[in-house]
């Protein structure tokens, strides 16, 4: 009993079997009642090399070293005091049973890595049933019938639909009409016939087509207010008559950027007017 | 003509998204069980040569992909590998496939050390499930392999299980070695 220690490698065993079973294998020994006793001291000594970090590994470990303690100390007396062999027999056959297990375990092991899996087909939720009575009875040749008659239909019975031109002259006339009529206007009223975004697009251009022919002013008092429109020549005098707070002639670019200024300020100093054609 | 019992299994079977128990069969197809068993077993022995397999586990059926179709399958699906299991996983998946139904205490026997740990591992996997409480002192719960399992490892059956024979004398071994010791 007084064979060398082996090298014991800890972290390839798993519980106290695996490290009793190794053991006798590397010495050689087929699984008896003496060579369990032949390798109790290597299995304590591996057993005081563990951490004590897995309580329930732990337990295990003393466990087995206690029957192997127990085995121990009856062959080291000449005269056995009583013929108790279960316990001898118990962690024998459990080995046994182990070293069993361990064989087919490396075919398991094998047949993860060898074995293909099956999948499951995964259905969609099946959606409630739809099915309009009329939709009964019908045969897939009536799909073709209908798909026959759809396409005999005449193909000039089909109306087109006029596309409504929308040109700047009519918004440019629009604002003169409404300047003439009560010497200002907003954007708003402009567009009151407008029908479409496309024709907003042209009535605000023909805005800006005022401003550049100097023929009207505007001004925007906030963010979103209106857009008022002024004649050129009343926006001048108002501006005259009040130049100490008056910002200084501007052109379109600040009654334009009014829009999105937020600065209250700012957007009451925007009042644009046309720059005066020569001077 | 109406359409072979077979036939109406297999498609019923297709379209389902979990295990279709005999009784249930029998009662949507209106024919007895015993011939909805037989068809069954008729569509077992058939499905051999195509590129499905039909499971089959307590009475209930599965019909999944071919376990040599995996390869393929795992393109379709974009999975690449199998995830495997570890060691000390493998093995506890191993005592309670052949052996079940099995306690905690029967596993931690053939395997020498505490299994808590993979227990749970597998549990949360579904490979295995807790099932009743055994009657006896404790009454501690007994453990099954799913379908889960059958799917992983490719099986039709638990009776497909590899070298079933040794596994079984290994295990039972071990079993009658605690009936001496009780």
């Amino acid at each position: 009993m007084g064979s060398p220690l082996p090298s014991v490698r800890l972290a390839i065993f798993q519980g106290p079997l695996d490290v009793l079973l190794r053991l006798i294998q590397e010495q050689k020994l087929d699984i008896t009642e003496l060579s369990l006793v032949a390798v109790t001291r290597q299995f304590l000594a591996h057993a005081q090399g563990m951490g004590t970090d897995d309580g329930p590994l732990l337990a295990a470990f003393l466990r087995v070293a206690a029957q192997l303690m127990h085995l121990k100390s009856r062959a080291l007396l000449h005269e056995p005091p009583e013929p108790e062999e279960e316990a001898a027999g118990l962690l024998e056959d459990q080995l046994r049973g182990y070293e069993r297990f361990r064989q087919l375990m490396t075919t398991v092991a094998a047949w993860q890595d060898e074995r293909g899996a099956s999948y499951q087909r995964t259905a969609p939720t099946p959606l409630p049933e739809f099915a309009p009575p009329a939709l009964v009875g019908y045969a897939p040749a009536d799909l073709v019938g209908a798909l026959a008659a759809v396409l005999e239909e005449k193909e000039d019975d089909l109306p087109t639909v006029a596309r409504r031109t929308v040109h700047i002259e009519t918004y440019l006339e629009r604002i003169d009409a409404l300047l003439a009529g009560r010497g200002r206007t907003g954007f708003r009223e402009v567009i009151e016939p407008a029908q479409s975004l496309e024709e907003i697009v042209v009535a605000f251009l023909a805005v800006l087509e005022f401003l550049r022919l100097g023929k009207a002013a505007v001004r925007q008092d906030a963010l979103y207010a209106d857009i008022r429109i002024l004649p050129a020549d009343a926006a001048r005098a108002a501006n005259s008559s009040d130049s100490a707070s008056a910002a200084p002639p501007v052109g379109v670019a600040p009654a334009v950027h009014a829009a999105p200024a937020t600065d209250q300020g700012h957007a009451r100093d925007a009042f644009a007017r046309a720059p005066l054609e020569g001077g | 003509m109406p359409l072979p019992l077979t036939a109406v299994l297999e498609g019923l079977l297709f379209v389902a998204e979990r295990p279709l128990t005999v009784r249930e069969m029998a009662q949507i197809t209106g024919r007895p069980a015993r011939d909805v068993a037989a068809a069954l077993a008729e569509l077992k022995a058939a499905s051999r040569e195509r590129g499905i397999l039909l499971q089959e586990q307590d009475g209930a059926f599965l019909l999944v992909s071919h376990p040599d179709a995996a390869p393929y399958v795992r393109a379709l699906l974009g999975v690449h590998r199998r995830e495997k299991l570890s060691r000390p996983a493998l093995e506890t998946l191993a005592v309670v496939a052949y052996y079940q139904p099995a306690t905690r205490a029967e596993i931690e026997r053939v395997r020498g050390v505490n299994s808590d740990h993979t227990l749970a591992v597998l549990l949360n996997r579904e490979l295995i499930a807790a099932g009743e409480r055994r009657p006896t002192p404790g009454r501690p719960i007994e453990y099954r392999t799913t379908f889960e399992f059958l799917k992983h490892f490719g099986l039709g059956s638990l009776e497909d299980l590899p070298e079933r024979e040794r596994f079984l004398a290994a295990l039972t071994g071990a079993e009658a070695e605690r009936d001496e010791s009780a």
